[in-house]
Order: C-alpha cells, then sequence, then structure tokens
C-alpha cells in the first residue's frame, strides 16, 4: 500500500522532480562555462580546474536544490487539491498519517539525494584535485548552512501553505517568497540593535529561517491531520 | 458486539456556518440496501460521507463494522466501498493505472473481476480519466468500489446523468454485487424508480433531518392518501395523529397519513361532517413528496 502510495507521489510530483533534475544537471554546466571564460583559472593546473570545477558545482547545486525542495514541499499536497484527487484519495483505505508519510518520505529521499551530490562533489574535489590557495574558511561553512537554513525555511512554509491550500501555485509562491520574511526582520534587528559583523547577522538568519521552516513543517502536518476536508 | 454493520448515533455534522445532518440515528444490519432519497441539500451526501469515513460528526457517533474509529482504520476501509457524486479520481491516469494503483491498497482485491467490469462497463481502459464523461468516471469509479469485493457499498447519486442503459447497467452490477458478499448497500438517487428496484428500505431525508427510514414494502403498504369531501360551509374538526401531509381546497380534503389502518377512516368520519371519503395506495414517489412537503407544513407526526 504504502509502496503504491509513493510511486503516486512521485507521478504528481514529476514536474518539481523533474526541475530538481535539470538543476541537478544545468549548475555544473553554467560553473564549467563560467571557468572556461576566467582566463585566471585556465591558466591553472589540470588539478586545479578540477578542484574548482567541483568545489563550484557543489556549492551551485546546494543553493539551486533549496529552490527545488521549496517547490516539490509546496506541491506534494495541495496538487492533489487542484484536481480534486484528493477526494478520491480520502475514500481509499489509507489514512491520513499514510499519506503524509508518503509525501514526506519523497520529500526526504529528494533532500537526502539532493544534499549528498554536493557532498560527494566536495568529497571528490578534496580527493582527486588540487587546493589552489588555502583551505576554505569557516566562513564558507557558514554561508553552505545559511543556505540551507533558508531552505529550510521555505521549504517549511511551502509544507504549511501545501497542508492548508487548495492551489499548488499560491503554496510555491508563498515558498518562494517565504524567506524575504525573516531575511527583512533579521536585517531590520540588526539596523535597530547595531549588529554589523555579517557572521553575527548570519548566524541570526540562520536561527530564525530555522525556526520559521520548522514550525511550517510542524503546523501544516498538524492541520492537515486535523482538517476535515481532504 | 452489536449485529449492525452501520450505526449512527444522533449524528450531527456541522460545515463551517451551515448544519450538514442534524441527529440521525439509525442502523443497517447485514443484508439491507438502504435507498436515501430528499430534495437537494437536504443532507444526502453529508450522511454518505459521514458512513464513507470522508467527515467526522461534529457530534454523536458513527459505527462502522462495529468501529468508531473506522475512518483512521485502513484494515476496516478496506471493507467500503464508496462512490461519490462527482467522482475525479486520478485525472492523469487511465482507468487500468487506477486500478494498479487501487489494488496493492485492498487486501480483496479480485483482478479478474476488475478486468471483467471493465469489459461490462466498456470502459475505454487506456484513456485518461480527464477525458472521460461524467458517465464513465461514474463506472470508474464504481468498478474500483467493487473490484475489492466490499462488504458495505455506499453510493451517491451514481445514476445520475447516466444514460438509461448505463443506469441498467450499473444496477445489474450492484444487484450482482450484493449477490456475491456485499453484505449492505447504502445508495442515494432521485432516481426512484431504480430505488425501488435495488433498495428494501428507505430513508427520506429533508432540512437535514432523517424525517422517515422505514422499510420499502411497509412504507408502500402502510402510507395511504385519504380525499375526503367536507359538508358544505364545514371546516376540518379533527385531524388524525398520523396524518404526513395535508390539503385543503375548498370542500376537499387531502391529506397522507402513515401508518394507516381502517380505524382512521371511522376516527374522521366520526369526528367531521363528511359527506364521502376515499383511500387509495401512493407510489414511493409521492410518499416522498409528501412527507417532504408535510415536513415543511410542521404537521409531520414522523
Amino acid at each position: 500500500m504504502f509502496r503504491a502510495l509513493i510511486r503516486k507521489d512521485l507521478q504528481i510530483s514529476r514536474l518539481p522532480l523533474l526541475l530538481a533534475s535539470c538543476l541537478l544537471v544545468v549548475s555544473p554546466l553554467a560553473i564549467a562555462i563560467l571557468m572556461s571564460i576566467d582566463s585566471v583559472l585556465m591558466k591553472q593546473t589540470m588539478e586545479r580546474q578540477l578542484f574548482a570545477l567541483l568545489i563550484g558545482s557543489g556549492f551551485a547545486i546546494h543553493v539551486t536544490a533549496q529552490l527545488s525542495l521549496a517547490i516539490l514541499s509546496a506541491n506534494l499536497i495541495a496538487v492533489e487539491r487542484v484536481d480534486r484527487s484528493a477526494d478520491f484519495l480520502a475514500y481509499l483505505p489509507p489514512n491520513r498519517d499514510m499519506v503524509l508519510r508518503s509525501k514526506a518520505t519523497v520529500l526526504g529521499a529528494t533532500a537526502l539525494i539532493l544534499l549528498l551530490v554536493p557532498l560527494a562533489l566536495t568529497g571528490s574535489a578534496l580527493c582527486w584535485g588540487e587546493r589552489p590557495g588555502p583551505a576554505p574558511s569557516i566562513e564558507m561553512f557558514h554561508i553552505l548552512l545559511t543556505i540551507s537554513a533558508i531552505g529550510v525555511c521555505a521549504a517549511g512554509i511551502g509544507w504549511w501553505a501545501s497542508c492548508t491550500l487548495s492551489s499548488n501555485a499560491v503554496a510555491i509562491l508563498l515558498a518562494l517568497l517565504a524567506p524575504a520574511l525573516p531575511s527583512i526582520s533579521v536585517l531590520l534587528i540588526c539596523l535597530a540593535l547595531g549588529i554589523e559583523d555579517a557572521a553575527h547577522a548570519g548566524a541570526l538568519l540562520a536561527a530564525v529561517c530555522l525556526a520559521t521552516g520548522t514550525a511550517g513543517f510542524v503546523l501544516g502536518t498538524r492541520h492537515y491531520l486535523r482538517r476535515n476536508e481532504p | 458486539m452489536s449485529d449492525m454493520l452501520v450505526e449512527f448515533e444522533s449524528v450531527s455534522v456541522c460545515y463551517k456556518e451551515t448544519l450538514g445532518i442534524d441527529r440521525i440515528t439509525f442502523g443497517l444490519t447485514s443484508g439491507t440496501t438502504l435507498g436515501l432519497l430528499g430534495p437537494n441539500g437536504a443532507g444526502k451526501s453529508t450522511c454518505l460521507k459521514a458512513m464513507a469515513g470522508l467527515i467526522r460528526p461534529t457530534s454523536g457517533h458513527v459505527r462502522i463494522l462495529n468501529d468508531e474509529n473506522f475512518g483512521v482504520r485502513p484494515h476496516v476501509r478496506q471493507q467500503i466501498g464508496y462512490v461519490p457524486e462527482d467522482p475525479w479520481l486520478y485525472p492523469w491516469m487511465t482507468a487500468r493505472q487506477i486500478v494498479r494503483f487501487a489494488a496493492p491498497m485492498y487486501e480483496r482485491w479480485d483482478n479478474e473481476l476488475a478486468e471483467e467490469l471493465i469489459s461490462d462497463f466498456d470502459l475505454p481502459a487506456d484513456r485518461p480519466i480527464r477525458t472521460l464523461s461524467k458517465g464513465t468516471r461514474v463506472k470508474a469509479a464504481l468498478l474500483v468500489a467493487l473490484a475489492h469485493r466490499p462488504r458495505l457499498l455506499v453510493m451517491d447519486e451514481p445514476l445520475a446523468g447516466l444514460d438509461p442503459l448505463a443506469r441498467d447497467d450499473m444496477v445489474s452490477q450492484i444487484v450482482r454485487a450484493k449477490s456475491e458478499g456485499t453484505e449492505c448497500v447504502v445508495i442515494s438517487s432521485h432516481q426512484i424508480d431504480e430505488i425501488v428496484r435495488l433498495a428494501d428500505q428507505v430513508a427520506i431525508l429533508n432540512r437535514s433531518r432523517m424525517v422517515v427510514h422505514a422499510d420499502l414494502n411497509e412504507l408502500q403498504n402502510s402510507a395511504k392518501r385519504i380525499e375526503a369531501v367536507l359538508v358544505d360551509g364545514c371546516l376540518p374538526k379533527h385531524e388524525l395523529r398520523q396524518t404526513v401531509w395535508r390539503h385543503i381546497n375548498r370542500r376537499e380534503w387531502s391529506m397522507t397519513v402513515y401508518p394507516f389502518n381502517e380505524s382512521l377512516v371511522d376516527e374522521l368520519q366520526r369526528n367531521n361532517s363528511l359527506t364521502s371519503i376515499s383511500v387509495s395506495d401512493l407510489g414511493i414517489e409521492q410518499i416522498m413528496k409528501d412527507v417532504i412537503r408535510g415536513d415543511q407544513q410542521s404537521c409531520s407526526v414522523l
């Protein structure tokens, strides 16, 4: 029963998954094109070029993955209300828990793949490439963490919107716009408190985004399990 | 444990500002086919949705197959077949894909029966559901509802919008399901003739309440129309407690009574000035109309 639900959820998510796959291919291609027009980089050794390509691709995939996950999350539930197939699913044997678990599995598995690819690329860069300069600083790690937190915020709000609304388009729009609110809030807080250190501001933004995203997942799930309508 | 397959105990369902059903109580045992009748907006669909576990009652208790939490228990839901009023299924799937999707969800899914139904219903199995007419979509929904051999089959106006041949197909499949293990069928419809063909019990809903729930034959035999003519210048002095609906036009006094017995004619004659009185049978459609009109007149005893 669960496998049938997963198969169906993969099918209803084919557009966001196709987008994620495209971005997975396009991101390294874009990095390669950008590298090919960088004359300084082209003069470096093959190993250094490979390192830059793998690290750059990993970073680009990590950034675009957040976009894909936000769209997927916002689409998963609401899309079945748009074509009223949620009504059909509601009278089949699986209960809401199972339906939601299947959707969460699809989202989680996609997130895992989209996280593992950049990790694998980074690992490969460290194994086979030649580092051109000093080791990547802790700042780089902070940036990646902040990007991930923004992604969680977008996906969480997307999930909540998908659980609540009857339009996947509106849910996707909300998911994409969601990080703006914590970003503006953090900017205003920094201005008000006179925080000038970018690392502090980044950490604050990551914390707010993470909290917003988690709240989105929790409240969305609670609403879905309690609502009367499919 | 009760021998009821379906039990409604003072069940009310409220939507945001409207009442779907109001304190409905009834029970159905194995072997029953209930025809649910009533005007649009009477609460039939809400009642059926509550029965299929699609909506939770605001108050009261619904027990299906002796389980009050049937709505969240897949093994109980596997024994319920539901055909909604306007089935959409997955519009991008074909009928065959719907079968492949639904089959693993039911322990008692019968692939041979599914194939047989596809052929009997003349379903275009390889065309997406969204390209099918409403009637064909209803057939596809009935296919999903029947192919797992449910113990309880709940259908919300499945005959609406179907041509007479398709209606016949549908009715014969429902009859066949009953003979092959479906223990209880609940069907709402405005097609009274089909209800009479299928049901052995009828329930009439009006203004969110169940105003009649009776055995079909018993209702047909016990509800009678009495036509009386009053003596010139006289008004009715005594009305029967069993009056469901009444209408007075000058001297002509018509009433539908339920349950009828011969002594009611004597009671009327004794207590009113009448020149003549006659009793006639009523069809289910007329009984339903009178019950609803009577409920609106608020003179009903039901």
